[in-house]
């Protein structure tokens, strides 16, 4: 699957250690500091477009953020750690409706924020231990189908979820601009932690498991509680943003949260660039932003992003942030010879 | 006090195949042990026994006072044992001392010897140490067969083990690149005080190395003793020759 490129900006470890030929970033000199202020300046872009433009491009921004945080979640499992999970989807549904039962039961919003993490981190847990010894496409597959029973539960469980018609959830946010903020701040956020988590031990200790999880385990990784945890972590991204998109959208039903979710999720990690920073929030504006702005009928939809996808991962197997590295390069290096 | 590795009465099969079938030996402390024996006659699977690959059948292995055969792979590297394989096994795509930097964050713990010292100031000195000095900054799929395989030696030491397991360290060597790999495995011993335990088909490499020598066949103990021991040993050359 599409696994990131070599010296993609994550998949660097050890900040500190001579990297491999790659051109000398700009404002390098800044040290780290330069990834989180650039990260701080996107978020007060993305909240000025959010606020600033009209009702329906500020939508498809919200959902393309919303997916971004889902996806950075995903980003830790299967970018860092090189296990493509299908199962995004569920931990996004499972905070979504964990929050919105808690909301209808009176319970303040934080506390409501809390149970989704906890329920999500519970589930992702669980999941993650029956799925402990599978590998590959098989834990694709696994997590595939943990995808299809958390739809099945919420389509099903009639007195906890209302069934297919849904439930309307309690608006927690004063006004919508206090959601705007937390939506772009939440963004801003979920991608500092996978910068953080990339660049700490646990992340390289994830990116050995996608590189080679034997040999790793053999030079004192303990791999099965770094993929868990990986997993656990991940799952918490997904139930954080399920929390948003239903305050967003006011209602939830199981429509939202079809075990296709999870694996369009996946798609747009791999599109963006798994591994990469930015690359949720780019895969995002192509697989929920491209055919919401085209306003493509859902069918329609589907084709396309299923098309790109193809078409991304023959031609730029390391997903767009890869091409985007590779024209950087091009640039510098005529500039270069110059 | 007891011995620094001793294995006693260990066992493993896979399906019905017995791979290890009642091993007893013991490794001193500091020697160069090598094992040999004619394929299929249980090296590789004794090696994965010790490094926690798999997990025995029956039998103990003890390094020191420590109970190894029950532990999982990445314990067993943090009680001391470190191990290579018979092919060669890198994170290719990341530098040297990227690899030796996952080696180095293996919460092993400090071991008070020559090791820690070397290690101290990053990992160029281990790369120097065992023959790549200056390499630290390529990615290693970019390194020669040779170079790999002395970086794969590297990445094991830098999780600073007290027991190093080479298998078929001198696979697709030159006679001239296996010169220095013995050149390594004796400064690896010699400077950091490292007990290692190679596996190896190429009996000549093993004769000028190692100090003591088993010879394995069909899962059992043939013999024991020095290079020059086993090497007149009847059973041995029966073994080999399969007369």
């Amino acid at each position: 699957m599409a696994i990131p490129a070599p010296g993609s900006d994550t998949a660097r470890p050890l900040g500190s250690l001579p990297l491999p030929a790659r051109a000398r970033p700009p404002l390098a000199w800044l040290g780290p500091a330069r990834d989180y202020l650039g990260l701080v300046l996107l978020g007060v872009v993305l909240w000025l477009l959010l606020s600033r433009t009209n009702a329906f491009y500020s939508s498809v921004l919200a959902s393309i953020l919303i997916w971004t945080i889902a996806g950075s979640g995903l980003n830790i499992i299967a970018g860092l750690g090189g296990y493509p999970s299908l199962v995004q989807g569920a931990f996004y549904a499972i905070g979504a409706y964990g929050a919105t039962l808690a909301l209808m039961h009176g319970w303040p919003l934080w506390q409501a924020c809390l149970l989704a993490i906890a329920a999500s981190a519970f589930a992702g847990f669980v999941i993650g231990l029956i799925l402990s010894r599978t590998r590959g496409q098989y834990f694709a597959i696994g997590t595939m189908f943990f995808g299809v029973v958390v739809e099945i539960v919420l389509t099903n469980w009639q007195s906890l979820t209302n069934g297919q018609l849904g439930l309307d959830v309690p608006l927690a946010f004063a006004s919508m601009d206090q959601l705007n903020v937390a939506i772009a701040v939440t963004t801003i956020v979920s991608l500092m932690l996978v910068r953080l988590v990339g660049r700490r031990r646990f992340g390289l200790r994830l990116m050995t498991i996608r590189e080679d999880e034997d040999l790793a385990e053999h030079l004192g990784v303990p791999t099965a509680r770094i993929k868990l945890a990986g997993f656990v972590v991940s799952a918490i991204f997904g139930g954080v943003a399920g929390v948003l998109i239903a305050q967003y959208n006011g209602t939830i039903s199981p429509a939202l949260f079809d075990y296709y979710v999870g694996f369009v999720m996946f798609v747009a990690l791999s599109v963006g660039g798994a591994g990469r920073i930015l690359g949720p929030l780019l895969g995002s504006v192509f697989i929920v932003g491209l055919p919401d702005i085209l306003n493509l009928s859902s069918g329609i939809g589907q084709l396309v992003v299923g098309l790109i996808f193809v078409v991304v991962i023959i031609v730029i197997p390391g997903g767009f942030m890869s091409a985007i590295d590779g024209a950087i390069a091009f640039v510098t290096k005529r500039r270069g010879r110059r | 006090m007891s011995p620094f590795l001793a294995v006693k009465d260990l066992s493993k099969s896979f399906g019905g195949v017995h791979a290890v079938a009642g091993m007893d030996f013991a490794v001193d402390a500091g020697t160069i042990c090598g094992i040999i024996g004619p394929n299929g006659s249980g090296k590789t699977t004794l090696l994965g026994l010790l490094s926690g690959t798999y997990r025995p059948d029956q039998g103990t292995i003890h390094l020191g006072d420590r109970r190894l055969d029950r532990l999982p792979a990445h314990r067993t590297v943090r009680a001391g044992v470190a191990r290579t394989f018979q092919t060669t096994r890198l994170f290719a795509r990341w530098t040297l001392n990227a690899n030796l930097a996952v080696g180095l964050a293996s919460e092993a713990p400090a071991r008070g010897g020559a090791i820690d010292a070397l290690l101290k100031d990053g990992p160029e000195r281990l790369a120097a140490l065992v023959g790549l000095p200056g390499r630290g900054a390529m990615i290693c799929s970019a390194l020669s067969n040779a170079e790999q395989r002395l970086a794969m030696i590297a990445v094991a030491v830098a999780t600073r083990p007290l027991l190093l397991l080479l298998d078929e360290p001198a696979v697709g060597m030159s006679p001239n690149e296996a010169l220095g790999l013995a050149q390594a495995i004796r400064r690896i011993r010699d400077e950091l005080g490292i007990t290692v335990l190679i596996v190896e088909h190429n009996m000549h490499f093993m004769m000028g190395l190692a100090d003591r020598i088993l010879a394995m066949a069909a899962g059992r103990k043939l013999a024991e003793g020095t290079p020059t021991e086993v090497r007149r040993n009847r059973q041995v050359i029966d073994a080999y020759l399969g007369a």
